[in-house]
Formats: structure tokens, C-alpha cells, sequence
């Protein structure tokens, strides 16, 4: 049985329980094991009911952390350098400049042979999710509308980039220096002028990477 | 290097100021905007490529759309507001744009509960090809119905019709109270007016007639027109009174004839047109 745990606050559990500082490696709780909430070493074990029955627990969470828990490697982005790595091949030889229907047919004439059949258009897609709609404005007649401009199409060239990492993650294209560093988005949802938004940007910038 | 493919469903790239779109981007324009900015760099946009090939790109959006509105029946009016989305330079052979099947075209539109006034409808869509110098371009077309609420607007009608309604009660105050009954007058006049202006400035100078002003108009052509049968009515009364001063010398009669035939003539004329109610008041304070 391993006995899932809680612990809001990492950083104090590491402070105060250092000596379970195998939980940790590089900073990254491997696996949160026992409810820690109401563990204060520093009051002393003594203070506390089921103390005895607690440690026994994390006795048993701790002999069973090593075999479920993943271990990376100390400093090492794997899934930031394997997103890269996928993105580097993604644009290996890509000319954005080439629609895709172009590019099929650059690649066939490539071969010595013009492309049987010959390609179709290209079909893009497109929808704009509407959050707000105001400013009906009858005498300049027109509409303010905000949201979200969505395409969808096709690209043969991207096709199979099939690449590992964390799913859901985000990497920021820092174009052909390829830096890629992570840091979450913000916006100001209601915000009409863009220097709304710095007032909202995040002063946290990872350097991890 | 070994790694799992199945962890990795999809390429994410955050576009920004500094790292424009890496891939090949449709080059749309938006026909019928004002103003429009796309993916302004401190909203960033979002494209996702997926292993199958397929690209997904999402920009933050804000336009101001042109639309026209056709104001005939103001206030019990409905309007359509449409977009035009289009390719600059691609035809469509190359390159052919359509709106996402099976899925709205607008999807939120109908969450828009905010717009004072409006009533959102039903929306329409239509991929469109139209034919260039250059060659077809395709062109996707959206459109929604808006329904007015009147209710601002039906106050001003009725505002109107009761001050017209109260300037035909001022006959019943006495005729002899002149300075009461022309500041009632000018008083509700002025109101009306100021009616008219608010409406002209809540809506586009038209060349076609627009109910709600053909209205307004003709409340102020009532109101003027009390007061004015009003006017008349205390010049008679004021002749009637010179003539039958006692004391006017017989010789005199001559030198206001002219006078006499006129508010005697107008009495006849008022009396003839009648069906109005202000004539009928004038004859009463005559």
C-alpha cells in the first residue's frame, strides 16, 4: 500500500525534514507521500498523537518512493531539449515563404517526377470565438468584436514530427537561436490597450533552461 | 536517444514580438474592417502543430467591422452585421478558405449578453468565391441578425404624443392669460425639439425617411401648429375688441376695415376646416 500525501508547501517540508531529503532530487518532489500538514518537527514529535504510527508510515512511504517515482537527471531538461530537438527537425530545410500546396510539389519535382495527381488547394479552416461584441456604433455604422482568430490546415512538411516530452508543456520559439525557455502567459482579458498587459506580465522568467 | 512518442502528442509554439510564426501562414485580410489588430505582440498567439501534419493557430483578435445599418424602421428595426474574411495574395488554387464544418462560425457570439439595446439572432455563414484580376479568391462570409429593443426610443414617442396632447389642453385655459398659455407653448415646443435633436444624434444623416423622425416631425408640426392657430385667434379677439370700443368715431370704421375683413375672413376659413381640434378652440375664443 503506498499512502498518497499532501504537502501545499515543499519548501517548508524540506526545511523542516531535511532528513527526508531523499523525497527531493534537484528541487523536484519526486512523490508526496504522507500528509505533512500537521507534522512540526520543530514542536517536537512528542506533542503529537499517532506520532509513532505517523513515522511508521513514512518509513514505509519512503522504502516504496524509490521504485514508483521517476529519477531525472540532476540539471537536465529532458523534455525542454526534446521539444528543440522536434522543432529543429520540424524546420530543417522548411521555407515558410512556400504555401504548402507549393511545397508538395517541390518536393515531387525534387524526385525528377511532377506530383500525380497534381495537389489540391490547400484548405484552411477558419472560425473567431467571440468573447466580447460592444460598440455598436449606428452612426460610424459599425461593430467593436474581440476574441480569438482560429485557423486550421494542413501542413504535409510537419507531418510525423512525432517527438517525446511533457505533454501540454509550452515552449516560446526564440527563432533561429532556438532558446527555448519557459514561462507562463498572462493577459489581461478585458484589456483594450496593450500596455494593459504589462502591468499583468509575470516578473518570474525561468533561467532553467 | 530512446523516448516515449506517445507522451509527446503535439508541438506548441507561443508566438510573440520576438519570434514570429515559424511556419507557412495563411495571409488573411479581413475585407470589411475598420480597424483590426491581430495577434498584437503582447497578446502573443498560440500554434500547435500535431504529428499528422495539421496546424493549429489561434491569435487574439480585436476589429472594429463596418457595418450598415438601414434605420427605415427605427425603432422597431433589425439589422444585419457581417465579416468578410479573405486571402491577399492566394488564389483558390492554391489555397482555399473556408470556415471550420460542422461548428459555428462565430461560436460565443450568442454568449453576448451585454450589448444594451440588442437583441443577438441567429447567424449565417457562406464560403464565398470571388473572382479576381489574379484569379478566384475564396472568401468566408459571416453574418448576424440584431433586433433593437425599442424601449429607449418608445419613450420618446410617447413623451411626444402627451406633449402634444397637453399643448391641445392649453385651449381650455382662459384665452385672456396670454403670457401663461404662450410660455406653455414655446415650453413644449422647445422639449420637442429637443427630442428631435437627441434622436438626429443617435443616428446617421439619411437620405431615405426613418419612422421614428417622420414621427417626431409631425408631433412638432401639431405643437406648432396650436400655437400659431393661437396667435390668430388673440389678434381676432383683439379687433373684435377695438371695433366694439364704445365711443370710436363713426368715421373711424374705414381705417380698420381692412383689418376687420381679415380676422372676419380667417373666422369663416378656421370655421370651414373644421375637424381640428385647434380650430375649434380658436372659435370658441373667438
Amino acid at each position: 500500500m503506498l499512502v498518497q500525501i499532501f504537502a501545499p508547501e515543499k519548501n517548508k517540508v524540506r526545511r523542516e525534514l531535511c532528513w527526508y531529503k531523499s523525497f527531493y532530487q534537484d528541487g523536484v518532489p519526486l512523490k508526496y507521500i504522507f500528509n505533512f500538514t500537521t507534522w512540526d518537527l520543530a514542536s517536537g514529535v512528542t506533542g503529537m498523537r499517532g506520532a509513532a504510527a505517523r513515522a511508521l508510515l513514512a518509513a514505509f512511504a519512503l522504502a516504496a518512493v524509490p521504485s514508483s517515482a521517476p529519477v531525472p537527471q540532476a540539471g537536465a531538461d529532458i523534455a525542454a531539449e526534446s521539444m528543440q530537438e522536434a522543432i529543429d527537425r520540424l524546420l530543417t530545410g522548411y521555407n515558410k515563404d512556400t504555401n504548402p500546396t507549393y511545397a508538395i510539389a517541390e518536393r515531387a519535382t525534387a524526385s525528377g517526377a511532377c506530383p500525380d495527381p497534381a495537389p489540391g488547394p490547400n484548405k484552411v479552416e477558419t472560425q473567431i470565438y467571440v468573447s466580447r461584441l460592444n460598440g455598436l456604433d449606428q452612426v460610424a455604422g459599425s461593430y467593436d468584436i474581440e476574441g480569438f482568430f482560429r485557423l486550421w490546415w494542413h501542413g504535409t512538411r510537419a507531418r510525423g514530427q512525432r517527438a517525446r516530452g511533457r505533454a501540454g508543456g509550452g515552449v516560446r520559439w526564440r527563432g533561429s537561436a532556438g532558446r527555448l525557455t519557459w514561462r507562463p502567459r498572462a493577459r489581461a482579458r478585458t484589456s483594450d490597450q496593450r500596455g494593459a498587459w504589462r502591468s499583468t506580465k509575470p516578473a518570474f522568467r525561468s533561467s532553467s533552461s | 536517444m530512446a523516448f516515449n512518442e506517445t507522451c509527446f502528442p503535439k508541438l506548441i509554439f507561443l508566438i510573440s514580438d520576438s519570434s514570429p510564426p515559424p511556419l507557412w501562414t495563411p495571409d488573411i485580410i479581413f475585407k470589411n474592417a475598420k480597424k483590426n489588430d491581430l495577434g498584437l505582440p503582447n497578446d502573443g498567439s498560440l500554434m500547435e502543430v500535431y504529428p499528422s501534419g495539421q496546424v493549429y493557430w489561434s491569435q487574439r483578435i480585436r476589429m472594429t467591422v463596418n457595418c450598415k445599418f438601414h434605420l427605415g424602421r427605427l425603432p422597431w428595426d433589425t439589422q444585419s452585421c457581417g465579416l468578410a474574411v479573405g486571402l491577399h495574395a492566394q488564389v483558390k488554387d492554391e489555397v482555399d478558405l473556408v470556415w471550420k464544418e460542422g461548428e459555428k462560425a462565430l461560436p460565443g457570439l450568442e454568449l453576448q449578453t451585454m450589448i444594451p439595446d440588442w437583441t443577438i439572432g441567429e447567424e449565417g455563414k457562406a464560403n464565398v468565391d470571388v473572382p479576381r484580376q489574379a484569379g478566384v479568391k475564396p472568401e468566408a462570409h459571416v453574418w448576424f441578425v440584431l433586433s433593437r429593443k425599442p424601449e429607449s426610443y418608445i419613450l420618446h414617442v410617447v413623451n411626444a404624443f402627451f406633449f402634444v396632447v397637453l399643448q391641445y389642453f392649453g385651449w381650455f385655459i382662459n384665452p385672456a392669460a396670454v403670457p401663461g398659455r404662450v410660455t406653455l407653448n414655446i415650453i413644449i415646443i422647445l422639449i420637442v425639439q429637443k427630442q428631435m435633436t437627441a434622436i438626429d444624434n443617435s443616428i446617421p444623416t439619411v437620405s431615405y425617411p426613418v419612422w421614428l423622425v417622420d414621427f417626431m416631425f409631425g408631433m412638432m408640426i401639431l405643437n406648432i401648429g396650436c400655437f400659431c392657430t393661437f396667435v390668430i385667434v388673440n389678434f381676432a379677439r383683439q379687433a373684435d375688441a377695438y371695433l366694439k370700443k364704445p365711443g370710436r368715431a363713426e368715421g373711424e370704421g374705414h381705417k380698420i376695415l381692412g383689418f376687420y375683413k381679415f380676422a372676419a375672413i380667417f373666422k369663416v376659413s378656421a370655421a370651414a376646416s373644421s375637424g381640428d381640434a385647434c380650430v375649434r378652440g380658436a372659435e370658441r375664443a373667438w
